[in-house]
């Protein structure tokens, strides 16, 4: 049937081609609408890039300073600060700001774009410190021993460090400015306007994606700029560096610059105390209250991550060493800088257009999340010596087991991640299980939003506490999954 | 098999599982067996998560029937389930929709997407508060409240109208929630009907002018007050109770209750629809007429939500006056309906929202 089909002549980039168009789906109908009726409003764009740039700023000084902390120098409980920093993209900053007006009103009393952007900035602080610590990683060691040994601390970090850290500063600041520009629900709690408050208000009071297409345009046109802009500086971090020698030697910390390490660290801490003391404020009965939904709002992100993970190495791996790899990591790029909520309403079209079909979440969470995927297979690729491959292929087995048992199994640690974070995503969506979820269906992100109408402080405070314990098994179940199974391959 | 022939077929069996997976859900589909342990009913609500699953449990608990609820985001407060309700027209969803904004549930009618139902239990609900013909039944109702900081408020200078919150000395101290949604667009819809355009949007300026807050919904103008971020804010009362439940440092006031001319506050009735071509219409009528009961309202009076049970003799919220003591606004709820459009455009005007 194979030979008859002429399979074989197929393109080797022709499967992640068909699954990243798939996944396309709801942007080529929403484009679709929009060339029938083109219209554009740009109202909203202007304060949505303001708060974006400023969150984006905020994050890479904050992250920046701190990476270059963490990669340069030695700390006591330098990897607990690192592990903790990462846990703040288990949840959206939302969450941990909410977590701190807990603890006193005086944070609560911040209102307008600047202060949301701060928040925001430093809550995406994260992204920018995980980003430049690994770009630490990549500097030559010889290049910035020879500045450590010929210039002050001041000259070297001005002069040296930061030049070196630009990629990853960089890719930071415009990651962070992409997802704040899929952001909501910081300008709705800080009481401001942005293209994706325009987005959400208008859809749902017309539940017409007609009445929003002339909004998402300058949005989605705004993300692929910034998302193009991206791809030199991110793929600078992600993809391996022709130096050898790399990565800085780090040198002991003192006390004072030790302690700043632990900056978003403690901001976590204090945001899950505002939780737990609301949480202590009221008898158990409420408190036991909040425990619905956790079982499938913990599998739903595992699964959806795993599915994302499996499709598009599926897809990705018969073209790993096609010509058109690039072009498809930029796509899958492109494709996840796309809000969720964008999205979401993009399956909405869909639906009411082939006769009032109702997707799923995970359609929409699934869709998105395979650009992301197929990035991190593509990149974790390209890093494995071309040598470990060629080697393979010299053993007499089929290339299905090939790849199951000795190629794949080398990116374990990178599909874990991309697992890992696609599930944190997803369990920190609020959008589309706003727009998508069946009639009886619940999930936690989604309740504690719904709750925190009126429930009492104890229930809001209790279920915070089980959303974020909820998330981070999510996480590690979605991180351990193909760990196992493929570490079990390559033992 | 080569890897390429097992990779086209995954991607194509993604791509067909994707497609398959969107479909009709099973609580859209009528139910097949007679017996009540599998029915279920699909019941949109605007009204709160926390005050409404009591009354659901209740219905479960009575009648052994499921009730699947679908509920909206404070930030698009019934405003997004009349929107979705009016995009599945065709192809309805839903059997019950429970309205907390009286004004939305009305338009839903005029738009033809509801079907009557005179609901069993109605019938001592007062004639104002229901419409003759079944279209709409109403249940419930909450009255709109001012809810002031006493740190920073004495009770004898608590403002007594709404047009008092355009005065200096509340600059930048008001909060009210997104104009566009929920109960406070039936408020201010309300004033239009009551003042007429041209006096509802000079006060929109006035508010706009004196720094009025916009949050993301009562409960946000409550929290705000109840942190004394702002002084004094318009909400539900259900929202203002809550806070004084936590002891806050909060009282409640209502607005223009004085003068032989006094405005009056908006008494805004839950509404009860039962939704055309419910895909569940028997189990949609007995869970309206379980809503619309005395033993419903006593609940929601009872509970947190403490809101003004409509059948004569059911006891109200006790930590409000009566609501015969209580002056509310006349105002005819269809044409609060009809001004909703000129509203949200005069807000999206005035406040850039």
């Amino acid at each position: 049937v194979i030979d008859r089909l002429r399979l074989s002549r197929l393109p080797p980039a022709l499967p992640l081609a068909m699954l990243l168009a798939a996944t396309a789906a709801p942007h080529t109908f929403l484009a679709v609408r929009f060339a029938t009726a083109p219209a554009i409003d740009v109202m909203s764009i202007a304060p949505a890039l303001l708060f974006a740039l400023t969150g984006g700023v905020v994050s890479a000084v904050a992250g920046g300073l701190l990476g270059a902390v963490a990669g340069t120098l030695e700390t006591r409980g330098r990897r607990w600060a690192i592990g903790m920093s990462a846990v703040l993209v288990a949840a959206p900053p939302a969450f941990w700001w909410i977590g701190l007006t807990r603890l006193t009103p005086a944070f609560g009393s911040l209102s307008g774009a600047g202060s949301g952007s701060g928040v925001a900035g430093l809550a995406f602080a994260s992204v920018t410190f995980l980003l430049v610590l690994a770009g630490a990683r990549e500097i030559p060691s010889s290049a910035y021993e020879a500045a450590r040994l010929s210039l002050g601390p001041v000259r070297r970090i001005a002069f040296v460090l930061f030049p070196l850290l630009r990629p990853p500063l960089l890719a930071g600041f415009l990651l962070t400015v992409v997802l704040l520009l899929g952001e909501s629900e910081i300008p709705f709690l800080f009481g401001f306007r942005t293209s994706m408050t325009d987005i959400v208000t208008t859809f749902s009071q017309t539940f017409d994606a007609g009445r929003v297409v002339p909004v998402i345009v300058p949005l989605l046109a705004t993300v692929v700029v910034l998302g193009l802009l991206l791809v030199e500086p991110l793929f600078t971090v992600i993809l391996p560096a022709p130096t050898g020698g790399r990565g800085v030697v780090r040198k002991p910390a003192n006390v004072v610059v030790a302690a700043s390490l632990f900056v978003l660290p403690a901001m976590m801490t204090l945001s899950l105390s505002g939780y737990a003391w609301a949480a202590m404020s009221g008898p158990f009965a409420w408190r036991a209250r909040s425990v619905d939904a956790v079982g499938v709002s913990v599998a739903e992100p595992v699964l959806c991550a795993l599915v994302s993970v499996g499709l598009a190495v599926a897809a990705a791996y018969p073209g790993r060493r096609s010509a058109s790899v690039r072009a498809l990591a930029v796509a899958g790029l492109l494709l996840f800088c796309v809000p969720t909520a964008v999205v979401g309403i993009g399956w909405i079209t869909i639906g009411h257009s082939v006769g009032g079909f109702h997707v799923t979440p995970a359609v929409a969470y699934v869709s998105r999340m395979i650009g992301l995927s197929s990035l991190a297979f593509l990149v974790a690729y390209s890093r494995v010596p071309q040598s470990l491959d060629d080697a393979a292929r010299l053993v007499p087995v089929s290339s299905f087991r090939r790849a199951w048992t000795f190629s794949i199994p080398l990116l374990a640690p990178s599909l874990a991640a991309a697992a890992a974070l696609t599930a944190a995503l997803i369990f920190a969506d609020r959008d589309v299980a706003s727009l998508l979820l069946a009639p009886g269906a619940s999930r936690l992100m989604l309740n504690l939003y719904l709750m925190s109408a009126n429930a009492p402080s104890a229930v809001i405070g209790a279920a915070a506490l089980v959303t974020f314990v909820a998330s981070a098994v999510a996480i590690a179940l979605a991180a351990a999954v193909p760990s196992v199974l493929l570490w079990r391959r390559r033992g | 098999v080569p890897f390429r022939y097992v990779s086209v077929a995954a991607s194509s069996i993604a791509i067909l599982l994707g497609a398959v997976s969107c479909g009709r859900d099973d609580s859209a589909s009528p139910s097949s067996g007679s017996g009540a342990a599998s029915a279920t009913v699909v019941v949109y609500c605007s009204a709160d998560k926390e005050f409404a699953e009591p009354i659901f449990r209740a219905y479960e608990a009575r009648s052994g029937v499921k009730v699947l609820p679908l509920y909206d985001t404070e930030e698009t407060k019934t405003a997004g389930l009349t929107a979705r309700l009016a995009a599945e027209k065709d192809q309805p969803r839903a059997d019950v929709f429970w309205s907390s904004d009286t004004s939305r549930a009305v338009a839903l009618v005029d738009q033809g997407l509801t079907a009557p139902y005179v609901p069993k239990t109605s019938e001592s609900i007062p004639d104002q508060y229901k419409s003759r013909d079944g279209a709409w039944t109403g249940f419930g109702a909450r009255i709109r409240v001012l809810l002031y900081n006493t740190e920073h408020v004495k009770a004898d200078e608590a403002p007594r109208s709404v047009l008092d919150l355009t005065q200096p000395r509340w600059k930048g101290r008001v909060a009210i929630a997104n104009p566009h949604f929920g109960t406070t667009s039936f408020h201010l819809a309300a004033l239009f009907v009551k003042w007429g355009d041209e006096k509802a949007v000079d006060f929109m300026r006035q508010l706009k002018n004196n720094g009025v807050v916009i949050a993301a919904g009562n409960a946000d103008v409550r929290d705000r007050v109840a942190d004394g971020r702002v002084y004094v804010g318009i909400m539900d009362e259900d929202d203002a109770v809550v806070a004084l439940r936590d002891k806050k440092p909060v009282a409640i006031a209502i607005l223009d209750q004085e003068g032989s001319n006094g405005l009056g506050t908006p008494l805004m009735p839950n509404v009860a629809l039962l939704v055309r071509g419910a895909p569940h219409v028997d189990q949609a009528q007995r869970f309206i007429d379980f809503l619309v009961s005395a033993d419903a309202e006593k609940m929601l009076a009872e509970s947190d939500a403490a809101q003004y049970p409509l059948h004569p003799g059911v006891p109200g919220p006790t930590l409000l006056p009566p609501l015969p003591q209580i002056r509310a606004m006349e105002v005819d709820y269809r044409e609060v309906a009809r001004r909703l459009p000129s509203m949200d455009a005069a807000v999206r005007n005035v406040f850039g929202l």
